[in-house]
């Protein structure tokens, strides 16, 4: 008896603890497993953080550019008045993807000033705590695990991030996939940086552009890692292109690697001698002001007579894998000889420059290319078009604003050339944060149109609540990406850069993908709810992401508005009566306006039927007592987002619709400046 | 066989009801108008190095210089005049001399493009001046704005082909448009947005629309809460009634949903029962630029639709011609994709040829290579190049000086590039006048006598192409 009592109490005991622990999973997360794989992610960790990656990512170092004094007083700076959420938000969506901040972080950036909440937003660290956290689970990297080489290996190795069964194609030697698969990965993951993957998409994707095919992941990986420790590191930028032009990636894309002086005699082609002027430094060759005249300019005979064939004698004997004489055979680093190497100084710019290899005349070169009077004019505007505006054009307008004037345009690209030009030493990070806290950023002017990769890089980004989600395949980058025709490390214009924000603009293909993937595939990006048949897999955790009103409750309207803040960040400036009306209907009864409108009366034109906000058309809310009633009545439904049945997941499939909803609207493809 | 007036009725009868039923005559001219032309645009980025393909015999004067000099690119010995007279002759279709130029090659790897200069429908246009810069950003936005004062970075303004088409017109069915099939819209189409139509998935063009088992017109069964239903009709009727977006910068998205709505249904069933030949279908496993391969499925499907869409002009690319090295290996290939038989344009044409007839293909790049060969087995940036302009309506020949003996002394240095004699709008001026417009409107350039034009007879072009 007493042994039957025994073990009925330590049956209950354990029936008692595994029921707590699935509930305290349930109301947690949403789903019956999820600590499990916390647990999983976390037992990985410890194994992970013991591992020895021969790339590891860096960050800060402290010094000059985390200084807030460097932010407080420059040429052009806005005033602390207009330091506000909408002006966080702003710089999130441009140079964070979205950057998931919560709501209170924000609010403590606000409190602590633009100077000081500057340098905990944008900067290059390989992991930010403010910036990106999951709402459940972990993080899936530690802060030296978190380069591309590093991440490379693990995920490509099963069972870190993505189950053995989906980790192929992520490692190093994977030629045709792995730079394809593993960023729009990394993009998505919890806990990284989204500022330092962004910053590194800019400079290996437009920038200092490499295409995979010909060039591989191992090569590629090392110059994105190399070049954002740098950056985070605050390396001047000298040094950083310097180090970017001399690594086996470019190499191997524009063949130098074979370029050597022998006997007296160059040979080799002038391909990344032109270019390592042109697209690393802006240094075209001409004159800053005006036309060139091939046969009378100066400049001109100079540049490509004397400067080119002279810098592509200076980038001889670079060994990479299968160059001449090399004893290189690692693909991913380059040697420098001197052997083969021009046993001269170079004259480039008329200056002669010195070095007894490849590596001391370009890191010497690059020094005097900062200073260039042409790089001072085009390299600063080059970085913010690729980054944060694409109304930069001072001979042409680009924006649809009539209000606009060629002047205004002006001033604001020479303010960027100003700041620039201020930096008694260039560095990255500080002219990044300086043009942020700018009046050139903060513009009525600045316009950025979203290529295909940073509007979707942004949606998953926002949408992803946790790594977990990522391990179960939810809101995967990488198919959506292709049907816009973008593949990571391919460019579009190869070594000229990624589509840019005028050709996304312009590019109905590219609308259409857009919008087709929100009414097509809603649970691409809209998931609320995961069944499989009637059975419910995972609820998404909207309940631990979306703050509660002031009542303590979900309530439509602030739900609606909180939403379009996150996805739009504008304040809700363009939010207006149309888009409530529909997100308010999205919401309060999981299904469109008309629906909403039409079930009452079972209105036969359900599907063709479409209702205006103030329009004056027909069916205008506006016009009529009984529309606007309904409206407002769904205003303030309440949305019972912390409930595990029914009522809960009606409020989540609600959510994932009002998502899809913003995603769709033409302010998903813009970032005003203002 | 006799036929007897009930047969002959009987007959009549049957073709005229074939003929009242056929879809196809719907889509379809029944014989171009001869003012009808389509552009089609075909930028070769990069910069391709077409006396890489057109060659001088290598026992003339200048074959000597060339040959010699070019021989790392072609993969010959530069001292051997045997090997380059056996390269002449093995991979060059030979022109013969005529009063206009000498006898000159033209590589059998381009197949295509030699039936066609032997047809008579191929102009080579020498000498064009391309760029003032030999930087490929600038020189591709003055190659696509027609402008050879055009800024380095000026990303805005208007391309020439959107300054051809020019109207401000919303109607999108009797409206002449650019149909661009490039995974991104270029340069050149840049204008009026209303004018742009972006094909470049015919396939799949258009916007969602869920399946008829999923869209519920009554309620008696009630209407479908399928999440792709609700988004459809949320988005749908959403854009329809978003007027007032006119001057923002959200205009340009309200504008695609306008024109992909209106085209949807239409182009869906026009190209319903029209499949591609397998000549085109294959050319998705055959051409190594799958991204080419795309647009000539998407050309043809243009064609098919070419009343609907309202094409005038067609643009295409074709990408990677900047080969500093290994030219052969490279260059080669990607110009046999373009011009080679049972290739690129070939396919096309043979699965619509009526449509070479009433067609001006016009391609070329930002600039041409320098004269003398690198030493990585390739050429670098240089200046001038050919133009070549393809079809029915052009009268071929060579233009202009082929093989200027001013160049042969020049082939001993690096460095030097193509001199120019002429401009775009010269080369243009009748493909511009046959289309209906002026070309001085079109391509609005300062031009200096003497460097970027001859007042010479030989450079005169008015006649390239007939109207």
């Amino acid at each position: 008896m007493k042994n039957f009592v025994y073990c009925f109490l330590v049956s209950l005991a354990l029936v008692f603890t595994q029921t707590n622990c699935i509930l305290s999973n349930l109301a947690e997360c949403g789903s019956f497993d999820c600590k499990r794989s916390k647990n999983k992610l976390l037992a990985m960790l410890g194994l992970l953080s013991s591992n020895s990656c021969p790339l590891p990512a860096e960050g800060s170092r402290g010094g000059l550019q985390d200084d807030p004094s460097q932010y407080e007083s420059f040429s052009g700076r806005i005033s602390n008045s207009e330091w506000d959420e909408t002006y966080i938000r702003k710089i999130l969506h441009t140079f964070a993807w979205g950057g998931p901040a919560s709501d209170a972080q924000i609010q403590e950036w606000v409190n602590m000033g633009p100077s000081k909440a500057i340098i905990e937003i944008l900067n290059a660290d390989p992991i930010n705590p403010k910036l990106n956290q999951p709402v459940v689970g972990a993080i899936a990297a530690t802060s030296s695990n978190a380069s591309l080489f590093c991440l490379s290996s693990l995920v490509s190795s099963g069972g870190y991030l993505l189950p053995a069964s989906r980790s192929a194609g992520y490692g190093l030697d994977d030629i045709y996939s792995s730079t394809g698969k593993l960023f729009p990965l990394v993009a998505q993951m919890k806990g990284l940086n989204p500022v330092r993957q962004v910053l590194g998409y800019m400079e290996t994707n437009n920038h200092m552009a490499t295409n995979s095919l010909l060039v591989g992941p191992r090569p590629q990986y090392r110059l994105y890692d190399e070049t954002m420790n740098m950056i985070a590191r605050g390396e001047s930028y000298d040094k950083v292109l310097a180090n970017g032009g001399l690594s086996a990636a470019i190499a191997i894309q524009y063949n130098h690697r074979q370029n050597r002086f022998d006997n007296g005699e160059f040979l080799g082609n002038e391909d990344f001698a032109r270019e390592f002027h042109q697209l690393l430094f802006g240094v075209l060759g001409g004159s800053t002001t005006g036309e060139l005249e091939q046969s009378n300019n100066t400049a001109f005979e100079q540049h490509e007579k004397v400067t080119i064939p002279e810098t592509a004698k200076a980038l001889t004997h670079i060994q990479v894998g299968e160059s001449i004489k090399s004893t290189q055979t690692n693909l991913d680093l380059a040697i420098y000889g001197t052997e083969l190497h021009l046993p001269r100084p170079v004259k480039v710019y008329g200056i002669e420059i010195g070095g007894a290899n490849a590596k001391e005349k370009i890191y010497n070169i690059a020094k005097e290319s900062i200073k260039h009077p042409e790089s001072l004019q085009n390299l600063p505007l080059k970085i913010v078009r690729f980054l944060a505006d694409d109304n930069l054009d001072e001979a042409d307008i680009t924006a649809t604003n009539p209000n606009l004037t060629q002047q205004k345009i002006q001033d604001k690209a020479n303010l960027i050339r100003t700041i620039w030009a201020n930096l008694p030493e260039k560095n990255l990070l500080i002219f990044l944060r300086r043009y942020a806290l700018s009046t050139a950023f903060y513009n009525e002017t600045r316009i950025k149109y979203r290529t295909s990769a940073e509007r979707i890089f942004t949606i998953a980004n926002l949408v992803t609540l946790s790594n977990s989600e990522i391990s179960w395949g939810f809101h995967g980058a990488e198919n959506s990406l292709r049907n816009e025709d973008i593949r990571t490390f391919r460019p579009t214009h190869e070594v000229f850069g990624e589509q840019t924000g005028i050709e996304a603009r312009d590019t109905a293909d590219v609308f259409k993908s857009a919008y087709n993937s929100t009414s097509e595939t809603p649970n691409q990006w809209g998931l609320g709810v995961h069944k499989q048949g009637s059975a419910v897999l995972y609820r998404k955790p909207f309940h631990l992401l979306i703050p509660r009103g002031a009542d303590g409750k979900w309530r439509v309207k602030q739900v609606a508005e909180w939403l379009w803040n996150r996805f739009i960040g504008d304040g809700l400036k363009n939010m207006g009566n149309l888009e409530r009306a529909h997100l308010y209907a999205l919401l309060a009864s999981g299904t469109d306006l008309n629906y909403f409108m039409s079930k009452d009366k079972k209105d036969p034109t359900i599907n063709t039927i479409s209702y205006g906000y103030g329009d004056g058309g027909t069916n205008d809310i506006a016009n009529s007592l009984d529309f606007k009633t309904k409206v407002e009545d769904a205003s303030v439904a309440i949305l019972r987002l912390d409930d595990f049945g029914e009522d809960g997941d009606e409020a989540r499939v609600g959510v994932g619709l009002a998502i899809n909803f913003i995603l769709s609207t033409p302010y998903m493809f813009v970032i005003e400046g203002k | 066989m006799k036929l007897n007036r009930r047969d002959f009725l009987y007959l009549t009868g049957g073709a005229l009801g074939l003929f009242m039923t056929n879809p196809l005559r719907k889509l379809e001219a029944a014989a171009p108008n001869l003012n009808n032309m389509t552009l089609i645009h075909l930028l070769m980025e990069g910069g391709p190095d077409f006396r890489h393909i057109i060659v001088p015999n290598p026992t003339s004067a200048y074959g000597q210089a060339y040959w010699k000099n070019r021989a790392r690119a072609l993969g010959v010995s530069p001292s051997s005049s045997g090997e380059w007279s056996s390269k002449y002759s093995k991979d060059f279709t030979i022109i013969p001399e005529t009063t206009k130029h000498p006898e000159f090659g033209i590589s059998k790897r381009c197949g295509w493009l030699v039936k066609k200069y032997q047809e008579g429908k191929v102009a080579i246009v020498c000498n064009v001046k391309h760029s003032e810069s030999r930087d490929h950003q600038r020189s591709l936005l003055v190659l696509q704005k027609g402008s050879y004062s055009t800024a380095a970075f000026s990303s805005g303004g208007s391309g020439w082909g959107g300054r051809l088409i020019g109207s401000s017109n919303l109607d999108l069915n009797t409206n002449q448009k650019i149909i661009s099939v490039t995974s991104q819209v270029r340069t050149f189409c840049n204008g009026n947005p209303a004018n742009i139509v972006s094909f470049r998935n015919s396939r799949k063009f258009g916007l969602y629309t869920p399946s008829s088992n999923l869209i519920v017109n009554s309620w008696d069964q009630a209407p479908s809460k399928d999440p792709r239903v609700v988004m459809y009709r949320a988005q749908s009727t959403y854009y329809d009634r978003k007027t007032g977006l006119a001057n923002t910068n959200f205009e340009p998205f309200y504008k695609h949903y306008l024109k992909l709505k209106a085209l949807t249904q239409n182009i869906k069933a026009a190209l319903q029962n029209v499949p591609l030949s397998s000549g085109l279908n294959k050319l998705s496993e055959d051409l190594k630029n799958k991204d080419f391969a795309q647009q000539i499925q998407s050309a043809h499907d243009a064609f098919v639709c070419r009343d609907l869409l309202g094409m005038r002009i067609l643009s295409m690319n074709y990408g990677g011609f900047d080969t500093h090295k290994r030219q052969r290996e490279e260059l080669d290939g990607m110009l046999e994709e373009i011009f080679g038989e049972g290739k690129g344009l070939d396919e096309l044409f043979k699965a619509r040829s009526n449509d070479f007839q009433n067609s001006v293909i016009v391609a070329y790049g930002e600039f041409g290579r320098q004269l003398k060969a690198n030493g990585d087995n390739s050429t670098d940036h240089g200046d001038a190049n050919y133009v070549l302009m393809i079809g029915g309506k052009v009268n071929g020949g060579v233009y202009g000086d082929l093989f200027p003996s001013q160049e042969i002394p020049e082939y001993e240095y690096f460095h030097r590039g193509i001199k120019s004699r002429n401009n775009f709008r010269a080369a243009f001026q009748s493909l511009i006048t046959a289309m209906g417009h002026t070309p001085t409107d079109v391509f609005n350039m300062t031009l200096t006598p003497g460097v970027d034009y001859e007042n010479d007879p030989k450079w005169d072009f008015t006649n390239i192409v007939q109207p």
